[in-house]
Order: C-alpha cells, then sequence, then structure tokens
C-alpha cells in the first residue's frame, strides 16, 4: 500500500483489513492464477495442434482472468482504503503484491496501450509469465516498513503507477525479442520451422517491440517526471542521486538509443533486436537489482 | 440400395487412358443429359477431374453394364481398354467412396482442397441438368458436407504440400501478410507460374518480373498484374525486393554473398527472403550465413513439404472416424425413407377406419362437426405417435425392415414392397394382399 505522511509500511494499517474483502480478494487470485494457467494449457493446445485462430478460446481466457485480476486489485485497493482518504492505496506492499500488480501492469499493457498490435500467438509466452509473477501474492510475505515523506500526493501516484506500466512494457518488449530471436535461428537453420507455426511473423513481433519500447520510453519518461515533481515537493529537488533514480534515468536512454536507430533505420532486424534484449538486463536492475544497495528513497519499494 | 459407381483414377489407371475418358466442362452437360436415358437410371452424377473419371447412379434395375457402355460410347474407346483399370462400387459402398473423394482421402495429394471444390462444381451442374432428385442427391449434399467437416475437424489440409505454397509460407512466416512487400520472381518457368499464382492469393501486390526475353516476362507479368523487366535490369530490382524468387536455367549461381552482404548494408539489415527453386541453384549457399538473409532452396523446400505430408497422413484416421459417422448417419435417413410409403399408408389406412365409423355416428354431433374433426385430428396424432418414433428408432439401428413387414401384415395395407438391404442387395417381399 503506497499512502500516508511519513509512516512505515504496514504498521498503521495492519489489521485494518475487512475480513470479507480479503477472503473476497484471495479468492479471486486463485481463480485468475486457475484461469491463467488454463489459458496456458489451451494455448499449448492450440499451438500442438497447429491451428491458427483469430480469436482463440486461449485468448479469451486470458481477458477473462484479466478482468478479475482487475477486480481483485479494485478489491484489494479499497479493503485498505479509509472513508476519508483523498486517494486510495495502491497495493504493491508487499513482494507478492507488488508481483501481482505488476502482473497486472504486464495484461494492461497487452490488452490496452498495444492493443492494435497483439496477436493470438504471443499468448502463449505471456500467460505462463503472468502465472510465474502471480504465485509470490499466495504466500503472506512480511510487509516492509518504510518511512517517506508525502505519500499523500498525486505526482507520486502517478510515479508509480507509470513506473510500473513502463517496467511492463520493456519486459513485453523483452518476450517480444526472445520470440524474435528463437524464430529467426529456426528460421535461418531450417529447423523445426513447423514448430513455430503459431507464432507471429518476424515482422509482426518487431512492430509489437518497438511499439511497447515506444510505450516502455513515455511510461518511464512519465515517472521519471513525476518522481520529479514528487521530490520537489518533498526534498525541495528535482532530481536526487540515488541507485535507482540514476538507474532509471540510464534505462530511459538506452532504450531512447535503441528506438532512435531503428526509427531512423539505421539499424533493422536481428541486431537490434539483440540489443533490446541484452537492454532489459537495465530493467531488471533499476526495478530490481538497485535494492540491493540499501541506499536513497527506493529502498524497500 | 440400388447406388452404383464406376471410375478410373490416379491409383489405377495410366494418364493415357484417363485422359480418353476424361469430360471436358462443354461436354459435361450433354453427358449427364446422355447418361439420364439409361433404362432404369433414377438420378446420375459424373465427376470428371485431372485424376478421377466417375460415374454415379441410383437406378431401379441393374444399370452398371449400361454406364460402362456410355463410357465406352460417349468418348469412342473401346471398353476392353479401360475395364480392367475400372472399380465398381454399390450401395454403401458408393457413399463412403464419395465421401472419400469428397474429403481428398483418395486425392493424388491427400487432403488437397481442389477436388472439394470440383466435386461442389459437379453438383451444381447436375442439379441444373436436374439428373439429381433425392437419394443421390442426398449423397452427393452429404458428401459436399463431409468435405468441410474434414477439412475444418481435422488437420488433413492445415500444411501446404506443394514446393510453391510451402515457398510462400516461408516468406509469410517472415513477414507476416505480403501486401507490403516487394516481390521479384526472377525466371518464367512452371514453378514460378505457379509460386506467382500463390502470392497473388495470399495478397502480394508487388511483383517484379525477370526473364531472359522480355516478352516472356509480358506474358507472364500480365496474368499475374505483374510488372515485367528486362533481364539486364534484375538486379537493381533486387536491391529494392524484400522477397526474391529465383527459377532461372543459369549453369551457375547468379546472386552472389558479396553483393547480398552490400545489399544488407544499404537495407540496414532489414529482413531478405530467397527461395531458390532453381536447379542448379541460382543462389550462393552462403547467403544464408548473413544475418537477417533467410535462403530457402528446392531441397528444403521439399523436406517441409514431406514433413507435411507426414502430418496429413496421420489425420487419415480422424477423418476415416468421421466418414464412418456420415456414412452411418446416411444409412439411418435412407431406412427412415423407406419407411415413408408405409407411414403414408397408415395415415390413410386410419382415416378410412375412422372416416367410416363418423359416417354413422355423424349426425349425433350436428353443430360440433368442427370440435369433432378436432378430436379426431388429436387421438390419431396420439394413436400414431408412438408407433412412428418406433419407426425412427428403429431406422436409426438399422432393424426397420422387420417392423415394415409387420405393419403391412398387420393392417393389410397392401402392394408389392421393395426393400433395400444395407449392403445393397434388393430384397423384394410380397406383403399380404388386401
Amino acid at each position: 500500500m503506497v499512502r500516508g505522511e511519513c509512516v512505515p509500511f504496514g504498521s498503521r494499517y495492519r489489521g485494518r483489513e475487512k475480513g470479507f474483502s480479503v477472503r473476497l480478494s484471495a479468492f479471486l487470485i486463485v481463480l485468475v492464477i486457475g484461469i491463467y494457467f488454463a489459458a496456458f494449457v489451451r494455448y499449448l493446445f492450440e499451438f500442438l495442434k497447429l491451428r491458427q485462430a483469430r480469436r482463440s478460446w486461449a485468448g479469451r481466457l486470458v481477458e477473462t482472468g484479466f478482468l478479475l485480476h482487475t477486480l481483485q486489485i479494485f478489491v484489494r485497493t479499497f479493503s485498505f482504503s479509509e472513508a476519508a482518504a483523498p486517494l486510495f492505496y495502491l497495493p504493491v506492499r508487499t513482494l507478492g503484491e507488488t508481483s501481482s500488480f505488476f502482473a497486472w501492469s504486464l495484461a494492461f499493457v497487452y490488452f490496452i496501450l498495444v492493443k492494435r498490435h497483439r496477436t493470438e500467438g504471443f499468448g502463449l509466452a505471456l500467460a505462463p509469465v503472468l502465472v510465474l509473477f502471480l504465485i509470490p501474492s499466495l504466500v503472506p510475505f512480511e510487509t516492509r516498513p518504510v518511512l517517506l515523506p508525502d505519500l499523500n500526493n498525486r505526482y507520486f501516484l502517478l510515479h508509480i503507477l507509470s513506473a510500473f506500466f513502463g517496467y511492463a512494457s520493456f519486459a513485453l518488449a523483452f518476450i517480444a525479442g526472445a520470440l524474435y530471436l528463437t524464430q529467426d535461428r529456426a528460421l535461418k537453420l531450417k529447423i523445426h520451422i513447423d514448430f513455430y507455426h503459431n507464432l507471429p511473423p518476424l515482422e509482426e513481433l518487431e512492430r509489437f517491440l518497438f511499439r511497447t519500447i515506444f510505450w516502455g520510453l513515455v511510461l518511464l519518461g512519465g515517472a521519471i517526471v513525476t518522481g520529479g515533481f514528487w521530490t520537489k515537493r518533498a526534498f525541495g529537488t528535482f532530481l536526487l542521486i540515488e541507485p535507482k533514480s540514476l538507474a532509471a534515468l540510464i534505462t530511459w536512454l538506452a532504450y531512447f538509443v535503441i528506438m532512435l536507430l531503428h526509427e531512423v533505420s539505421l539499424m533493422k532486424g536481428r541486431r537490434v533486436i539483440l540489443i533490446s534484449v541484452w537492454a532489459f538486463a537495465l530493467v531488471l536492475f533499476t526495478f530490481l537489482g538497485t535494492s540491493v544497495f540499501r541506499l536513497g528513497l527506493h529502498v524497500g519499494v | 440400395m440400388d447406388l452404383v459407381c464406376i471410375g478410373v483414377n490416379h491409383k489405377l489407371c495410366p494418364v493415357q487412358i484417363r485422359e480418353q475418358l476424361a469430360f471436358s466442362e462443354s461436354d459435361l452437360p450433354f453427358a449427364l443429359a446422355q447418361l439420364r436415358q439409361i433404362d432404369g437410371l433414377r438420378e446420375c452424377f459424373l465427376l470428371s477431374t485431372c485424376n478421377r473419371v466417375e460415374v454415379y447412379g441410383h437406378a431401379v434395375v441393374e444399370v452398371e453394364p449400361s454406364l460402362i457402355d456410355f463410357l465406352s460410347d460417349f468418348h469412342g474407346v473401346d471398353k476392353d481398354l479401360f475395364e480392367p483399370y475400372l472399380y465398381r462400387h454399390r450401395g454403401r459402398e458408393v457413399i463412403r467412396h464419395l465421401f472419400r473423394v469428397s474429403g481428398g482421402l483418395d486425392s493424388l495429394v491427400i487432403g488437397e482442397n481442389e477436388i472439394y471444390g470440383q466435386v461442389r462444381s459437379a453438383f451444381r451442374l447436375a442439379n441444373r441438368i436436374k439428373t439429381l432428385d433425392s437419394v443421390l442427391y442426398q449423397v452427393v449434399e452429404r458428401a459436399i458436407r463431409v468435405g468441410k467437416r474434414v477439412r475444418s475437424e481435422t488437420k488433413i489440409n492445415d500444411r501446404s504440400v506443394s514446393v510453391s505454397s510451402i515457398a510462400v509460407d516461408l516468406a509469410e512466416k517472415i513477414f507476416g501478410r505480403l501486401t507490403e512487400e516487394q516481390i521479384l520472381v526472377l525466371g518464367t518457368g512452371k514453378m514460378s507460374d505457379k509460386t506467382m499464382k500463390h502470392l497473388v492469393a495470399s495478397g502480394a501486390r508487388s511483383i517484379t518480373v525477370a526473364s531472359r526475353t522480355y516478352e516472356r516476362a509480358l506474358e507472364t507479368a500480365q496474368r499475374f498484374g505483374a510488372r515485367p523487366i528486362g533481364f539486364d535490369e534484375w538486379f537493381r530490382a533486387l536491391q529494392a525486393s524484400d522477397i526474391v524468387i529465383s527459377s532461372t536455367a543459369a549453369p551457375q549461381p547468379i546472386i552472389h554473398v558479396d553483393d547480398v552482404k552490400r545489399i544488407m548494408n544499404q537495407r540496414r539489415h532489414k529482413p531478405l527472403c530467397f527461395i531458390d527453386i532453381a536447379v542448379p541453384r541460382d543462389i550462393d549457399p552462403r547467403v544464408a550465413e548473413i544475418d537477417d538473409v533467410y535462403l530457402y532452396d528446392i531441397d528444403d523446400l521439399k523436406s517441409v513439404s514431406e514433413a507435411n505430408l507426414r502430418l496429413r497422413k496421420k489425420e487419415v484416421e480422424h477423418c476415416e472416424a468421421i466418414i464412418a459417422r456420415e456414412v452411418d448417419s446416411f444409412d439411418q435417413w435412407y431406412e427412415y425413407l423407406q419407411a415413408r410409403p408405409v407411414v403414408e399408408k397408415l395415415n390413410a389406412y386410419f382415416d378410412e377406419v375412422v372416416e367410416q365409423e363418423l359416417q354413422k355416428a355423424r349426425h349425433q354431433f350436428k353443430g360440433k362437426e368442427k370440435e369433432l374433426d378436432a378430436l379426431v385430428r388429436k387421438m390419431k396424432a396420439s394413436f400414431l405417435h408412438v408407433p412412428l418414433e418406433q419407426l425412427k428408432e428403429r431406422a436409426q439401428s438399422g432393424s426397420i425392415e422387420r417392423y415394415l413387414e409387420a405393419l403391412h401384415t398387420l393392417f393389410q395395407l397392401g402392394g408389392r414392397r421393395t426393400v433395400h438391404s444395407k449392403e445393397g442387395r434388393t430384397v423384394k417381399s410380397e406383403a399380404s394382399s388386401s
């Protein structure tokens, strides 16, 4: 949960959750995992059946899972809110919640932001990733206490949301890149061409990949700017020199260069996609790796 | 069942004989009209393709020799020449055979789609000439339905097996839909023609054709809505192309690795696909080592074709199961069809008996005729409901004949009746005379 004024996460709100909402939320998360898993099994079945469907059952299952997950996020969010609260909480208080919210962000970017560019074959790779990110939410992790000032601020809420969506966009770009490279290898070596029959064609994957990078840049850029406004209010400066902020800036710059190389036609095809796949290491470092420094504002967040 | 089919196909009959027996599109209406004249033949249907010539009939007498004579007379071919290669089917086997033909299981390339369209065209023609009526009409209509089912419910035609369509599939695996891609076709042989046909069918709009003689390039380009160029211009066109299909008769490679490297640098490594269907090869095989260049030669395409063919063969079992179910379903329909005259007679018998009794009692119901009629209709429906349902059930289990006989005897429905057994035997029985 992200809210409050310089209060340790969890300590103030522990025990306030309403019993019914908690049970409903837990039930929904199990249901969503089940649906995503069923979608994965169905994708596998469709994949092995070698049938290309424009609107597959697996695709519908993932959509249903996303809608139920959205409901779960709302239940989780409002079950913690207080009537007088000007802002609602985001369920990113524990590792389980953060992981679940990231899975939801992945599905949100896939279904909403890159809707026009998505293809059914991509769901085969996405469904198991969503299941993997949802599994930690079944484990009752300890709430990490974090002391931060001025959390009851719109900039802070926007900062968190756009950062999650930005990372999710880059994660989708990574998946598309990995699919591209695997398929490229199969096509070059003429091995198991049949196996890749139901995956999107290389050029479609390339278009999808750069669309997600575009949204990643917009959203991570938004997170950096709103984060700047928040630190201006909280600390009087737009840029705090600390690991996560610097890593986010470097990541944004790296992806910007990749996008530029591609868009001005300096580099197309396998090479630029390989670079984009490697660039995802920066996202991982920014999102997870910076916590190891145990310095700065983002510790434990 | 008096269904009969005679024919020759690619499996048994050499092409030299098949082509003598084939009906051209313009011959077919005359042939059907002539076939209809055969004594005792109620319905007829002709299927003539490059791989088969088949004559189907539904008759009340033995017509097989007449059908063979018809084939011989129409084409002026001695029947001794083709009779050794002729296959003959009767009754249930006719249905199964046509269902298999329509499903593509009897085709040279298993699961191919062309035969499905050919059966449909032959059905439309026979309908127009009015040579189909009830039984054979149902057989052919169901065969078309089976053809559709087999293709939609199994993987029998999921993968291409022809080299030209595999080439287009591979290009689509790289570029997706080919509407925006620049395509260069080098050479104007038979293979180029087939590949261009598939390219156009997949939506390709920008095709350039180069040939050693400009006239041939022009002639091919006009057929496919492509742009012709002289052979001296092909290298310039290559630099702007995304897909290159080559099938020239050049004795050594005409596309070299250094040229492609230079082109790829100019393209900033935008993917480039080469399909080399020439023997000897037109493209240096080392071209495949360059990043973002995809090269497939005739051997690669053939190996994909063989794999796809193996996949199709695996599906034959599923198709046969569908066909067996459909043949059973036809049998049920046919069995119940035989019950129709008996049901009509039973209805008439009931009406007659009721009418006789009503005549005697009508004066007691004066002014209430409408109510009386409604009551009689209701009673008739109630009375016949159970026996008719039983007949339907017996038709499904294939044991209707015994019941029809019983009805004839019990109600003295009268007349000489013909019952068709499942195996195609015709059984004539004398019902008790009235």
